[in-house]
């Protein structure tokens, strides 16, 4: 993305330039931006690690829990063992799976709603297809730059280049429509 | 104490000398007025009101109880906060107009927590509106201009409401000061929406993701203070106890974390936080019982500090780096590492993590739940608390400051910005380690205890196990990817719907129109064309005929007539 020296769309261009300007000491790092490894992996990993053991020692603290009646059962729920962490983890994969469902169907490129505003006139196809092919071109920049970088943290590439195309598929279509 | 000194008039009248006084005065003086402002409202006893009259009406200048003064001490730290903020303002900034607006827009809302009836709060309901639209414009985008003038229209028709709202009820009981309204009747009902909309409530709530990222670095800061939690505060003075707040606030809290998660502006992320954590407050306001109401202004407190905090540091974000989209930043803690840990005490507030302002505040809304006997709704909070630690407790510091290297090594912000965030972070930890200093100050007395062994227990479980499952979908590279784009939410019905509605019904309209006027012409040109060629210089009528012609067909017409006579 613009990050990367990519073109910087309007609105940010005027920003950053701003924000350059007052801040002498900021610098990019050189042209072509995602470092290899950006998470450091060694801390990384140990953090990942860290919540594991985190989570295994939570969840057995259960038995106690549930024995010595910690939590006073103010729910009748909360008579269930694990209830807790079954709950915070199917919780976020439900919200996860049904957001990626939700991106399908209301996420549009990023200057959908620029020009055709507020007194924007409706002559707008043309420039609405050369933002739909910058967005394009973003993410796929993203997916090869998400590729190239190997540490866990960065590693969306697989989800994130269908994804990208799915944003300039439905970007056309909204251009078409 | 001169405690007849109206709330709101310090800062009217610190606003007005600001654009007076330039540099360390002006800082003296931006300083001066939250403090002195503190001052004259901790010495206000409760009970203390200030009537006075109009148009025959007896009213409420201020009106100070348990209630009223919470949220006012509550406003003047977050003013100071939001002040010291913004300090560093320079000319190029605006900051005379952002500094002023700051100052009114406190004071409005000061103000409005105050206004004993409904006709004061009305002028400060839409003076609220008035200055903090300011906080949008200075930001002087095409797409702020616009996005502010969207968020003035939609907040002076809550204010229009209100005052429709306040005339039926002041028609109907000839009173108009403000207490416990309820949903029975017209006037109920409009004073309601009215709040509902400045509330965020479900489908009226895209002004506040619409306006609020667009602001001016300082100016959201200021935003994500004052309006949605005056709301509140009238909900809970005007509704508190109406069941339908339950499934509204029920509702609030759970859609915004499907949005959250694939908004790629981080502000905005924040914005449908925002949502999300008044989702909580109004589901308190709706269970009503004193342990409820107790945590929903507790929450709203609690709010005002980690919601701002988190808004602070994407805002020092974006004032160093021109950027707040999670698709063009990362790795930000190389050089920012005190924004950055700041922003991670923020994240852990917003969590509910124990020890830290949430984790006081929003057990008490969940307990009421339980006790109150609204069960179902119980785990769909379970299910929301859960989602904001997705969203703001992960999402928003890993996608500023760790995920993938953006490349940007910016400095960090000017040094108020550090200390307004360290501030507000040191009062998120002062109140989650010593929760006592907040339940002394709430409307009803507390008699609850969040430390418990299990509530600890089953709080770190759910935390836990919600952040595991974030990790465990990134490392299958399931969790949705940064990508550059807007997702369609309510607001598309009037920034793309309405405007195309209008042109296919204007345009289907006009060419009837021009249909029918083609038609008309049409019909009246060949009438006329038929009358010329009977009546014009040419016509059948209009020739000259020789008079013989004319003795002819006289001959002969009286021949015919005698031979008929003679027949």
């Amino acid at each position: 993305m613009t990050g990367q020296g990519g073109p910087p769309s309007p609105a940010v261009g005027r920003d950053a330039g701003r924000a350059v300007a007052r801040e002498k000491g900021h610098d990019r790092a050189a042209s072509h931006g995602h470092g290899p490894n950006s998470v450091p992996a060694p801390w990384a990993k140990r953090i990942l690690w860290g919540l594991l053991v985190l989570c295994a020692v939570l969840a057995l603290l259960d038995v106690p829990a549930l024995i010595r009646h910690w939590r006073h059962e103010e729910h009748p729920w909360e008579a269930l063992p694990m209830l807790y962490p079954l709950w915070g983890f199917a919780g976020i994969s439900v919200l996860i799976l049904l957001s990626k469902g939700l991106r399908r169907l209301v996420m549009r490129p990023e200057h959908y709603y620029e020009g055709r505003g507020a007194g924007g006139g409706d002559a707008r196809a043309g420039d609405d297809a050369a933002y739909d092919a910058e967005a394009g071109n973003a993410g796929a920049d993203d997916a090869a730059a998400y590729a190239a970088a190997d540490d866990a943290e960065a590693g969306n590439a697989g989800a994130d280049a269908p994804e990208a195309e799915g944003a300039n598929g439905a970007g056309g279509d909204a251009s078409r429509a | 104490m001169p405690s007849s000194l109206p709330p709101f008039l310090v800062f009217f009248v610190g606003a007005a000398l600001v654009p007076l006084v330039r540099g360390p005065a002006r800082k003296a003086l931006l300083l001066l007025v939250p403090v002195v402002g503190a001052l004259n409202v901790w010495g206000v006893p409760a009970g203390h009101e200030l009537p006075y009259q109009l148009f025959g009406y007896d009213l409420l200048a201020v009106r100070a109880d348990r209630l009223s003064l919470l949220f006012g001490y509550l406003f003047h730290l977050a003013a100071f906060i939001a002040v010291v903020y913004s300090l560093h303002l320079g000319k190029k900034d605006h900051d005379t107009v952002q500094h002023t607006a700051g100052l009114v827009y406190a004071g409005s809302a000061l103000g409005a927590v105050f206004a004993g009836d409904f006709l004061t709060l009305f002028v400060f309901w839409e003076l609220l509106a008035i200055s903090s639209v300011f906080l949008v414009w200075t930001r002087r985008t095409p797409s702020s201009l616009r996005a502010g003038m969207r968020y003035l229209l939609v907040h002076v028709v809550s204010g229009v409401t209100l005052l429709a709202g306040a005339m039926v009820l002041a028609h109907e009981s000839g009173d108009l000061s403000f207490g416990f309204v309820g949903l029975d009747g017209p006037a109920g009902w409009l004073i309601f929406l009215a709040l509902g909309v400045k509330a965020a409530f479900p489908l009226a709530h895209s002004w506040l993701i619409d306006a609020y990222p667009e602001g001016t670095a300082t100016g959201t800061v200021f935003l994500s203070a004052f309006t949605t939690k005056v709301a509140v505060y009238a909900l809970a003075r005007g509704f508190p106890g109406t069941e339908a707040l339950v499934y509204v606030g029920a509702a609030m809290a759970c859609f915004p974390i499907f949005y959250a998660v694939i908004e790629n502006d981080l502000r905005r992320t924040l914005g449908y936080s925002m949502i999300n954590q008044i989702g909580f407050m109004v589901c308190g306001i709706g269970v009503g019982s004193a342990l409820a109401i107790n945590g929903a202004v507790a929450h709203a407190f609690n709010d005002v500090l980690f919601k701002g905090l988190l808004f602070m540091a994407m805002g020092a974000v974006l004032h160093v780096t021109g950027k707040t989209k999670a698709s063009e930043l990362g790795g930000l803690y190389k050089t920012m590492p005190i924004t950055a840990t700041l922003c991670i005490v923020g994240a852990a507030s917003i969590s509910a993590v124990p020890l830290f302002n949430a984790f006081v505040s929003k057990s008490m809304i969940m307990s009421a739940l339980v006790y109150e006997g609204h069960l179902w709704i119980w785990p769909v909070m379970l299910f929301a608390s859960a989602g904001v630690v997705e969203h703001a407790g992960i999402k928003i510091p890993f996608f500023a400051f760790f995920a993938h290297d953006s490349g940007i090594r910016a400095k960090e912000p000017p040094r108020n910005m550090l200390a307004a965030m360290a501030l507000a972070a040191a009062a998120c930890v002062w109140i989650g380690v010593s929760p006592g200093v907040l339940y002394d100050l709430l409307p009803h007395s507390v008699d609850y205890q969040p430390y418990t062994w299990g509530h600890v227990l089953t709080q770190l479980q759910l935390l836990a196990f919600a952040i595991g499952a974030v990790a465990a979908f990134q490392l299958w590279k399931i969790y949705p990817a940064e990508i550059p784009s807007v997702n369609l939410d309510t607001d598309w019905s009037y920034r793309r719907a309405a405007p195309w509605l209008v042109r296919r019904v204007g345009g289907a309209a006009s060419s009837a129109d021009a249909a029918f006027r083609q038609a008309a012409m049409g019909g009246m040109r060949s009438a006329l064309r038929a009358a010329y060629r009977v009546h014009g210089p040419l016509g059948a009528l209009a020739r000259s005929r020789p008079a013989g012609n004319m003795v002819l067909w006289v001959a002969i017409l009286l021949a015919a007539f005698l031979l008929f006579h003679f027949l």
